[in-house]
This record gives C-alpha cells, sequence and structure tokens, in this order.
C-alpha cells in the first residue's frame, strides 16, 4: 500500500474516529479545545467536498507529478483537519483590553 | 410480598434503555466514519444515472445497414476499431493485420442498432463504435462513466478497494435500522405513566 492511500484511510476513516473521540463531553473542555474541535470538523467537511470535486476528474486528465491532484484527492481529507485545529488553536477573537 | 413482577418490568426497562443506548452509538458511529464514502457514492450514483445527460457515454444513432448474417467477423471489426484509435491518439498502430487482443477491454455487439462497441483498455477508456456489416467507424470517443463506476464501487483505488463500497453500505443499513429503531421504539413501548410505575 503506498504512503498515498495511507493518507487517504488515515483522513478517511481515521480522522472521524478521532473527532468522535474528542467530541465526547465537548461542551465540558476548556474554550481552546472546543475551537481546536470545531477547526478540525470545519476543515473535514472542506475536505470531503475537496476530495469529492478531485476525486471526480477523469484519470487521463493526471498526470505522475500531478501534486495538486494528489494533495487534495489524497491528502486533503488528514491536511484539512490538521489546519483546521491548528487554526483554532492559534485563532479565537481576542477581547481588546 | 411477591417482587418478581416487579423485577420483571425493570430488567425489561433497563434492556430497553441498553438497546436504545447500543443502537444511539452504532447510529453516531456508522454514521460519521461512512459520510465521505457514502456522498462519493451517492454523487457518483447520481451521475451514473444520468450519464447519456451529462455528456460521459457517447451516444451514437444508426440503423442497420444490412442484415445481421451479414455482419463481419468480429476479428476485422476489432481491427478497424484499433485502427481508428490509434488515427484518433496519434499513438503507434502495432503490426498490420494483427489484432492485438491486450488492447481490447470487450466488445458489445448491438443487432438492432447494427453496431458494435469495441471498448478500449486505456486510460481513457476509449471506446469505438463500428458498423457491424461495413467496417465503418462511427464514431470514437471516451467512456468517461467507466472511472466512475470504478469510483462508484471503490476498484479505482484498487481491486481490494470495493470493501469500502461494502462497508459503506452495511454502515447505511445499520445506520437505517438503529434510526428507525430510535425513533419507533420508545413510541411502541409503555407510556410514561406504565414507565413510571416501573421507576
Amino acid at each position: 500500500m503506498s504512503a498515498g492511500m495511507v493518507v487517504f484511510l488515515t483522513g478517511l476513516f481515521g480522522v472521524p474516529i478521532a473527532l468522535l473521540v474528542s467530541g465526547n463531553r465537548i461542551r465540558r473542555r476548556s474554550k481552546r479545545a472546543r475551537r481546536v474541535f470545531w477547526g478540525a470538523v470545519i476543515g473535514h467537511c472542506v475536505a470531503a467536498c475537496v476530495a469529492l470535486g478531485f476525486g471526480l476528474f477523469p484519470p487521463e486528465a493526471w498526470t505522475a507529478d500531478d501534486a495538486l491532484r494528489g494533495l487534495g484527492g489524497f491528502g486533503s481529507l488528514l491536511a484539512f483537519p490538521v489546519v483546521g485545529a491548528a487554526l483554532g488553536m492559534t485563532g479565537g477573537r481576542r477581547t481588546s483590553s | 410480598m411477591d417482587t418478581r413482577p416487579t423485577t420483571g418490568c425493570h430488567s425489561a426497562a433497563r434492556r430497553r434503555r441498553r438497546a436504545a443506548h447500543v443502537a444511539f452509538h452504532v447510529h453516531l458511529w456508522a454514521g460519521v466514519l461512512v459520510t465521505v464514502p457514502l456522498l462519493a457514492i451517492s454523487i457518483t450514483g447520481i451521475l451514473l444515472n444520468h450519464k447519456r445527460g451529462v455528456g460521459l457515454m457517447p451516444d451514437v444513432a444508426h440503423e442497420p445497414t444490412a442484415p445481421f448474417a451479414a455482419a463481419l467477423p468480429l476479428e476485422r471489426l476489432a481491427g478497424a476499431a484499433l485502427a481508428a484509435a490509434s488515427r484518433a491518439t496519434a499513438s503507434e498502430p502495432g503490426d498490420r493485420g494483427v489484432v492485438d487482443i491486450q488492447r481490447i477491454d470487450r466488445m458489445d455487439v448491438r443487432p438492432r442498432a447494427g453496431y458494435v462497441k469495441v471498448r478500449l483498455r486505456d486510460e481513457a477508456s476509449t471506446e469505438v463504435t463500428v458498423d457491424l456489416a461495413t467496417g465503418e467507424v462511427l464514431h470514437v470517443g471516451r467512456r468517461g462513466d467507466v472511472f466512475l463506476e470504478k469510483l462508484h464501487s471503490g476498484e479505482a483505488f484498487g481491486s481490494r478497494f470495493v470493501i469500502l463500497s461494502d462497508i459503506a453500505a452495511v454502515a447505511l443499513v445499520l445506520t437505517l435500522i438503529t434510526g428507525y429503531w430510535l425513533w419507533l421504539v420508545p413510541r411502541l413501548g409503555p407510556g410514561p405513566a406504565a414507565q413510571g410505575n416501573e421507576s
């Protein structure tokens, strides 16, 4: 199994499992943990749309060094939730003092 | 005082609560885990249902030019198709007079329409439509629905990945059953008054 396939399957099944586990009693967690969780959820939702869009490209439109399709179709399901979680961790509304 | 009926009611209520708990978690986990595969299966399914409308499949209107008994041998029809495909894609035609059957996926004979569809084993799943009686090439084009079918079944990732669509299908059935369970069972059980007596 190729590395791309491992990344794809991790994003397809691993990320939802991790989100389900971490979503347990989310209201009792800190504000930051909640932002990380929702960032990852939104990232995964966006990634699902992106991966589906790239997946519908016919194979003759692909080339071996097509990094964008590889990232969009295979890597996005793992990468986008990570990016979303990172944005949730670093971002957030700051109160002016 | 005999307490057996009350104990029976208690255990029945406990079983119902446990079943509802299990049904809820199966519904939740199965639903979330297969959302993306089910979305892919649904979208590709809709596109496949309307493959002619969205131009995924060449549609050649043709009437038979001769009786079916006068049809050319399959070998000649295949040769004509391969030559036409090579011209269309500017690829190597191969040895003249020898039909390379390794390049052919299938030949779909349509006697009522008077043609044969020769599908090639290339990335684009090129399909050549050839007149059965004259060997004239009617159309050369790609079959976009072949890849969609593979994506629909999970085969696009490899033959073993058909299990992906199996998992999604089983999870969908489980989600439906548990969804109905969670919706109907509380309505079919004893009312709130009876439940109050149980507890």
